[in-house]
């Protein structure tokens, strides 16, 4: 079982590889879009990486919510619908909503896409029941 | 009526760091089964231009980012030139998109600007 810190350190050095920025930028709160610069072909770059890192695979739905976002009920007019975000937070519960909920514009869903979001879905995919405090601190 | 318009641009040295790390996975997750097939060597011109287009296209259709499975389901043709014709039925509902757009370069820059009409 991989140990918080060296689950932290090594999604560090993978974002830091993928996204070419210091080390001592990518902290927990940190969004791979608004604060690392993160770009589409980052994103595609990002999952590769983990998946070579940790050795498994990313089903597309796991991390980004398309099965979601096609769906009528959930998005009215580039807006998530309340039952959108119910949905959002039954499937993806790595994700944190809370700022999100205020203005739930659908382009801005991909803020909501930080480091620790990767770090409690990895957590938990290689067999923690969840990622600490201390982990995310 | 135009609906929307996209633009995206990719650094072709960021191409090239991408592919040289990811070529594998591009082909089996990226490209769906016909670019598998008529993209054989997918050099990075290619790649640059495949990936721009379909990022620009998706931008225009104001759709939320859908991954690798949203890539997959676009499909372009070239029309000659820096001109070409897009379409995406995207996921479960099969909502249907398509639009054109032009290829456009600049140094290390490669870029692609979609639009769609209603």
């Amino acid at each position: 079982m991989i140990m918080e810190k060296e689950l932290f350190t090594k999604v560090q050095q993978t974002l830091a590889g993928a996204l070419g920025v210091d080390e001592s930028e990518i902290t927990p709160e940190a969004s791979l879009k608004r604060d690392l610069g993160a770009e589409s072909i980052d994103f595609i770059d990002i999952v590769f990486r983990l998946e070579k890192t940790f050795n498994l695979k990313i089903p597309a739905g796991d991390l980004f919510p398309s099965h979601l976002l096609n769906d009528e009920r959930f998005v009215k007019e580039g807006m998530v619908t309340a039952e959108g975000l119910a949905e959002l937070r039954g499937k993806l519960p790595y994700l944190e909503l809370e700022e999100f909920t205020k203005d739930p514009q659908i382009t801005k869903l991909a803020d909501c896409f930080t480091v620790k979001m990767l770090l409690r879905y990895l957590s938990d995919r290689l067999g923690k029941s969840s990622c600490s405090d201390q982990c995310c601190s | 009526m135009l609906r929307g318009v996209g633009v995206d641009l990719v650094s072709r040295n960021r191409v090239k760091q991408f592919l040289s790390r990811h070529r594998g996975y591009v082909r089996e997750r990226f490209l769906n089964f016909s670019e598998r097939r008529s993209l054989k060597r997918l050099s990075l011109q290619e790649f640059a231009e495949l990936f721009t287009a379909k990022e620009a296209f998706f931008k225009a259709c104001g759709e939320a980012w859908m991954g690798l499975e949203g890539f997959q389901g676009m499909r372009m043709k070239r029309c000659g030139g820096d001109h070409f014709e897009m379409e995406w039925r995207t996921g479960r509902t099969k909502k249907l998109y398509r639009g054109e757009g032009h290829f456009f370069r600049s140094g290390d820059l490669v870029g692609a600007q979609a639009m769609i009409w209603r």
